[in-house]
């Protein structure tokens, strides 16, 4: 497991904080791609309101058993709220969408 | 997992999330996906890239390929075209796409016969054609594509634009034919002698033709080297070479060909000892050499003519010309009338037994000579037979070519050639022809040099000749004039002595004889005064033709049977101003003169003409429109001793009896006198002419007819005063007039003469007075008698005339005028036209 962002403790008592669980295979193509994206629009929109925790189910297969995942790369929001988004993330817009964080709706 | 029973709202999430893991399988955007036991490793995408790649590689390529590329279907439709394609048929791909290629092909609703898709077809291999489309080659390659069951499905059709291509090879292949016409044609000749006898082993065409073979295999055969140096020695040298060298590099020698013509040829060659024979490559030189040599002449005639004397140039200029022509004798003269030969080879001149060698040849000797043909036909000729016909100890010519050397079209020179080692050909006829170009200019200005000093030489032996005439002249005038008063007295008085004696009276014979003697000196004085000009001319306007017509019987009988005379008269003659009498003089003394120069008879041709003289270096005669006589006979000519001494009062060839040594003296002053020019052309055997050039005149003639009747009854009483300062002509006159039936008055003077007019009254009906007298003269005395007596008139009488009597206009047209002495007869008929022509 590896961990990125704030430290989890004071960062989960803000508000509006989101928490990321993306899970990758190694260097594939697709989770190098997720990584990136996710990364990039993490740090244009969410600037010091996210975490982000990576797992690579390569070398920790049963977290991805555990959190019952069926494809990777797939993106687990934990919160604000629960979602799943599968794939490489290559559609940003309907990544954005996804997250509530669409550009009519992005806090200005 | 969880044991309770999903809600809707779940199931309808987990669909939502199967349908979008769907949608990202197909979208190939997993790379893993979570199998219960293992994982399974997915890379779709990285294959939809991989395609991609592979796709647009395969594009790039396509379009990067220059021949124009289409995939076909089965119906020839074009399914895809690369780049060179569209720019090949100028049209985008959108508009290829579909069609049936050979509409864009060919613009044809079906396809062309020629098609290589049809042989395909059938063959179901690759089928490829040129086809020529406008002015472009285009080379079409068409391959199958076969399905997995060897169906044909369409065919891949690649052009190519071979023009460029073509166009090269075609340059090449021209490139390499001119290099193999080259080689052939080459002048360069193989050869492989042996070393023995020089005979040719082996060789090419191009040394067969070079020696004037038609084919090697003839001059294999035929062909003995040694027999064709031309040069003895010449193999001997070229063998001592190559054997201490082993081989020899542009050796050059000089060559026999079929037809014994020559040839200079240039080798290179090696021996072989162990073969025993030398083989190598030739080469014709012969205009290279001809040009080495032209040019060699060339300078050598050019510094011949500009540094060497007159003497020595001919010579000089010969021996280059021998030297070049391998000649041993020739000859080279220039034209000057005849042909002057300065230079021949010492040879010829020494062998020469001919007992008079002459080195100036008039045209009359040309003859039917070779040389003289050429001169005439202005063309060179030659001759190789030995038996040609030469004078008696001439030097034998077995063969010689005579080239005229031609400046402006006029033959100015001759070069012969004779006695080379081989015969002469045209080739060089046409050598020495070039030769005699070159010669031409350099001889004609050399030869108008040294014209132009004769020329020069010979004007000042006449003028010198002139002046020495001049002084003769007086001298002979001045004695004459007081000779010849002293006649008029004994004729006179002989006159009247033989009027006054008894016919019978025995003393009549001696008086005759006396008279007789006087008139014959009185004619020698005469033309003592008509060469010094010191005679009074009477002039008349004539025309040449009629007087020359008129005197012709008379000629004929001067010059007798055995003498041929001709006339040739010009039709428009131009009348001239001159003493009838005189001209007559003239005309018979040059015909004595032929006469004498023709004993056993010729032809005598007297003619006229009007000329225009326009340059006076030609005739010593200043230039001007004239009426030209010339007599011309065809006697014995004079040589350069005798012609500038004709004009000299009493030089004469003829025998002491026969000639006075006047004759011509007299001709020249009446010329002179007359403003004319005379000139002698003569020349040992070529007879002698006689030019007089008179001026022409625009007065017109009058004809007077004078009666001689009645001479002696002229008188009639009338008073005639005679003003004569010698007394014993004055009483001579005194006499005559009375007896021609005169009443006779006399003064010694001027003064006398206008004392006796003017003082004492008389009234003459003539005065006859003399021009010359001390004190006044005869013009003034009748000028001031005229201011009182204005038709009065006055006949003057002189001895001579000189430049005072020119002045006093005595030897105007129409001035009366007697000259002294006179005869009773003369004085008569004068003094009666002087009275009628009032």
């Amino acid at each position: 497991m590896t961990k990125d962002g704030s430290p989890s403790g004071t960062a989960s008592q803000r508000h509006g904080l989101y928490r990321f669980r993306l899970f990758v295979a190694g260097n594939e193509v697709n989770s190098q791609r997720a990584k990136e994206t996710l990364f990039h629009l993490a740090g244009t929109y969410l600037a010091d309101r996210h975490e982000i925790v990576v797992v690579d189910v390569m070398q920790d297969y049963q977290a991805a058993l555990d959190s019952r995942i069926v494809v990777v790369p797939t993106l687990l929001v934990e919160s604000p709220f629960e979602r799943v988004i599968v794939g490489s993330l290559s559609d940003e817009k309907a990544v954005l969408d996804a997250l509530g964080l669409a550009p009519e709706r992005r806090p200005q | 997992m969880s044991g309770r029973k999903p809600s809707y709202e779940e199931l309808e999430t987990r669909l939502e999330r199967a349908e979008a893991v769907l949608d990202s399988l197909r979208r190939g955007e997993f790379d893993l996906i979570i199998g219960l036991r293992e994982p399974i490793v997915v890379q779709f995408k990285s294959l939809a890239e991989e395609k991609e790649r592979l796709a647009r590689e395969w594009q790039t390529t396509f379009d990067a390929v220059g021949d124009a590329i289409w995939l076909l279907d089965g119906d020839q439709r074009i399914l895809r075209t690369n780049r060179a394609a569209e720019k090949f048929f100028q049209r985008p791909a959108d508009a290829l796409i579909g069609r049936h290629c050979w509409e864009i092909s060919h613009g044809t609703p079906r396809p062309i016969p020629e098609c290589p898709l049809l042989r395909l077809r059938r063959s179901l291999r690759r089928e490829q054609t040129e086809m020529p489309v406008g002015d472009r080659l285009l080379y079409v390659t068409v391959d199958p594509i076969l399905d997995a069951g060897g169906k044909l499905t369409g065919s891949v059709h690649v052009v190519s634009d071979i023009t460029e291509r073509k166009r090269a090879e075609e340059r090449i292949r021209r490139s390499e034919e001119t290099y193999r016409n080259l080689f052939c044609n080459a002048q360069v000749g193989l050869f492989r002698t042996r070393i023995s006898d020089g005979k040719i082993l082996e060789s090419n065409e191009q040394l067969a033709r070079m020696f004037g073979y038609d084919t090697r295999e003839e001059f294999i055969a035929e062909y003995a080297t040694l027999q064709n140096y031309v040069d003895a020695g010449t193999r001997e040298k070229m063998l001592e070479r190559i054997r201490r060298a082993g081989s020899i590099e542009d050796f050059e020698a000089r060559f026999y060909r079929k037809d014994r013509s020559i040839f200079w040829a240039r080798y290179s060659a090696r021996i072989d000892p162990e073969q025993g024979w030398i083989e190598g490559v030739a080469e014709d030189i012969t205009e290279q050499k001809l040009t080495e040599e032209t040019l060699k002449i060339q300078l050598r005639i050019l510094s011949s003519f500009h540094t060497i004397p007159d003497e020595e140039m001919f010579d000089e200029v010969l021996k280059v010309i021998l030297d070049v022509m391998h000649s041993p004798s020739g000859l080279f003269g220039y034209l000057d009338g005849a042909l002057v030969v300065p230079t021949m080879t010492y040879q010829m001149w020494d062998s020469c037994r001919i007992a008079d060698k002459k080195t100036v040849f008039p045209p009359a000797q040309w003859g039917d000579s070779s040389w003289g043909r050429a001169i005439r036909e202005k063309k060179a000729n030659y001759s190789n037979d030995p038996s040609t016909k030469t004078p008696a100890g001439h030097i034998p010519v077995a063969r010689h070519i005579n080239m005229p050397v031609l400046f402006r079209d006029e033959v100015i020179g001759l070069l012969t050639l004779a006695n080379s080692e081989t015969e002469y050909t045209e080739a060089d006829v046409r050598r020495l022809e070039a030769i005699a170009d070159q010669v031409a200019p350099l001889l004609s200005a050399r030869l108008q040099r040294v014209r132009a000093e004769k020329e020069k030489d010979r004007l000042r032996t006449e003028l010198a000749q002139a002046q020495k005439l001049e002084s003769v002249g007086r001298l002979a005038g001045g004695v004459a004039h007081d000779f010849n008063n002293m006649l008029g007295i004994i004729l006179g008085y002989g006159d009247i002595l033989m009027q006054k004696l008894h016919p019978g009276d025995p003393l009549r014979d001696d008086v005759k004889k006396i008279v007789e003697a006087g008139k014959r000196s009185a004619s020698l004085t005469r033309r003592l005064l008509a060469f010094s000009r010191k005679q009074t001319l009477q002039p008349e306007v004539l025309n040449l033709n009629s007087v020359l017509r008129n005197l012709e019987k008379m000629l004929r009988r001067l010059i007798g049977e055995d003498i041929d005379l001709k006339l040739t008269l010009a039709d428009d003659l131009a009348h001239v101003l001159i003493d009838p009498g005189q001209f007559d003089q003239v005309i018979m003394n040059l015909a004595v003169n032929a006469r004498d120069a023709m004993p056993t008879g010729g032809k005598l041709t007297i003619e006229t003409a009007n000329v225009a003289i326009e340059e006076q270096i030609q005739t010593a005669v200043p230039p001007g429109q004239y009426v030209m006589i010339s007599v011309t006979d065809s006697g014995c000519g004079m040589d350069e001793t005798v012609l500038p001494h004709i004009f000299e009062p009493f030089f004469t060839t003829k025998e002491k009896e026969k000639g006075t040594g006047l004759g011509l003296s007299t001709v020249y002053g009446i010329v002179k006198q007359s403003g004319g020019h005379i000139r002698a052309y003569s020349g040992p055997g070529q007879g002698s002419t006689f030019k007089i050039f008179l001026p022409p005149t625009h007065v017109k003639p009058q004809v007077e007819k004078i009666s001689l009747q009645e001479r002696r009854q002229i008188g009639g009483g009338k008073r005639v005063l005679v003003v004569e300062d010698e007394e014993s002509m004055r009483e001579l006159l005194r006499t005559i007039l009375s007896r021609l039936g005169f009443e006779v008055f006399v003064a010694a003077n001027g003064g006398e003469a206008l004392l006796r007019v003017e003082e004492q009254g008389l009234e003459p009906d003539l005065v006859l007075t003399d021009v010359v007298m001390p004190g006044m003269s005869g013009a003034v005395l009748a000028e001031r008698l005229r201011r009182s007596q204005p038709d009065l008139k006055v006949l003057f009488m002189s001895g001579y005339t000189d430049d005072a009597i020119v002045h006093h206009r005595m030897s105007d047209h129409g001035t009366p005028f007697i000259q002294k002495p006179f005869s009773i007869d003369d004085i008569a008929e004068k003094i009666r036209r002087v009275l009628q022509n009032g």
